[in-house]
């Protein structure tokens, strides 16, 4: 019997359209739709925390691997508690989200078992990366990074005075700790990607960049008042990848559950 | 010691179940064989407490097929680079003598 390679793909994608659909359409208006993508992200969190959880148990006491996943379901459960805070404001106070506020610093908390995880991951391999490999995915990342501290820098300090210190550095947080977890990750993908072990981490490679990007962009639409939810293009665009992150995450963590040898094929 | 080396890496990497499932198949290629009917051996790990009483050449070319197979599934699992990686660790692991006796025999391979 073929094992459905297709089936995780085609779920993650079919609930991204459908996501996509509902922002443009807003049944309900824009609350309503906030009120939902919310949910949704506490939701993907939370599957993505116990998925995790349980794809740690697959693995003996003592097995790096274990902690591995362990870390990043702690990770994924701070950062559903960061997305729970930012849902409070809107939903409970009726008010929009101060940036930053409490959520930007349980966020920046949850980043750093995540990345604990993925630098265990990396180690746990065994598998030595060349010097000039490393350093070419550092240079790009490196690259990547000026770039946007160039573009977002300069768009700052032309508006000398909207942007506050604080938010500069939350924004510069944010970016250095999405890029550092994106190096991390892609590093582990190239030892494993021709592999099954692999997959799962995948996933969770591609939910590390699409959250990379979505802060990327975000950061850009905030300085140059771009983002608005359900507002416009720009914002559908920054919140249908923001939820992309999570359930490919979650879709990584279910991977790792269900991971399986196909049936020995008897001649 | 091939398959222990590989069946703990897929676990370490995989998890346990995996390693399980990778055994199995390993049982299974050598049942579809008739390796087990041929050396009175019901798996590989058996050879450690007794050897069976044929031919040394057939032994080898069953040794040789089963750990050939072995390697084969393994890189599916954990990809080339941590199959190597675990198997260099192997190589450079064993006694001077049975480092000589896989160079003659090439049972182990990086590649």
């Amino acid at each position: 019997m073929m094992k459905r390679t297709w089936l995780i793909p085609a779920s993650v994608t079919g609930l991204i359209v459908i996501y996509a659909a509902l922002y443009a359409w807003q049944p309900g208006g824009i609350r309503v739709l906030k009120i939902l993508s919310d949910a949704l992200l506490v939701t993907f969190g939370l599957l993505s925390t116990v998925l995790a959880l349980k794809a740690s148990q697959m693995f003996e006491p003592g097995v790096a691997s274990r902690r591995v996943w362990l870390l990043f379901a702690v990770g994924m459960a701070v950062l559903t508690a960061a997305q729970l805070i930012w849902t409070f404001y809107p939903v409970f106070l009726g008010q929009a989200e101060p940036y930053p506020s409490l959520a930007d610093v349980v966020w920046a908390i949850g980043y750093i078992p995540v990345f604990a995880s993925l630098l265990l991951q990396n180690r746990a391999l065994g598998v030595a990366t060349s010097l000039r490999l490393k350093l070419t995915i550092l240079a790009a990342f490196s690259i990547a990074l000026i770039i946007t501290f160039v573009i977002l820098g300069s768009r700052a300090l032309s508006q000398s005075g909207q942007a506050t210190t604080i938010e500069i550095l939350v924004t510069v947080y944010y970016l250095i700790g999405d890029l550092g977890m994106a190096f991390i990750a892609t590093l582990s993908l190239l030892v494993l990607w021709d592999s099954l072990v692999g997959r799962p981490w995948q996933y969770i490679v591609i939910s590390i960049l699409l959250v990379a990007a979505a802060d990327l962009i975000f950061s850009y639409g905030l300085l140059n008042d771009l983002y608005a939810f359900g507002s416009n293009l720009f914002s559908g665009v920054v919140d249908t990848i923001y939820l992309s992150a999570y359930v490919v995450a979650v879709a990584g963590a279910y991977q790792q559950v269900t991971l399986s040898l196909p049936p020995f094929d008897v001649e | 010691m091939l398959l222990t080396t590989l069946s703990k890496t897929i676990s370490q990497t995989g998890g346990t179940l995996l390693a399980n499932q990778f055994e199995q198949q390993v049982d299974c290629y050598a049942a579809q064989h008739g390796w087990n009917a041929l050396t009175g051996l019901t798996d590989l790990a058996e050879l450690t407490q007794r050897v069976p009483d044929v031919d040394a050449k057939m032994l080898l070319a069953v040794y040789v097929s089963y750990s050939r197979h072995a390697r084969l599934l393994a890189r599916q699992i954990l990809g080339e680079r941590v199959l190597t990686s675990a198997l260099t660790k192997l190589l450079n692991s064993l006694s001077p003598e049975l480092a000589q006796l896989n160079a003659r025999y090439e049972i182990i391979r990086l590649t």
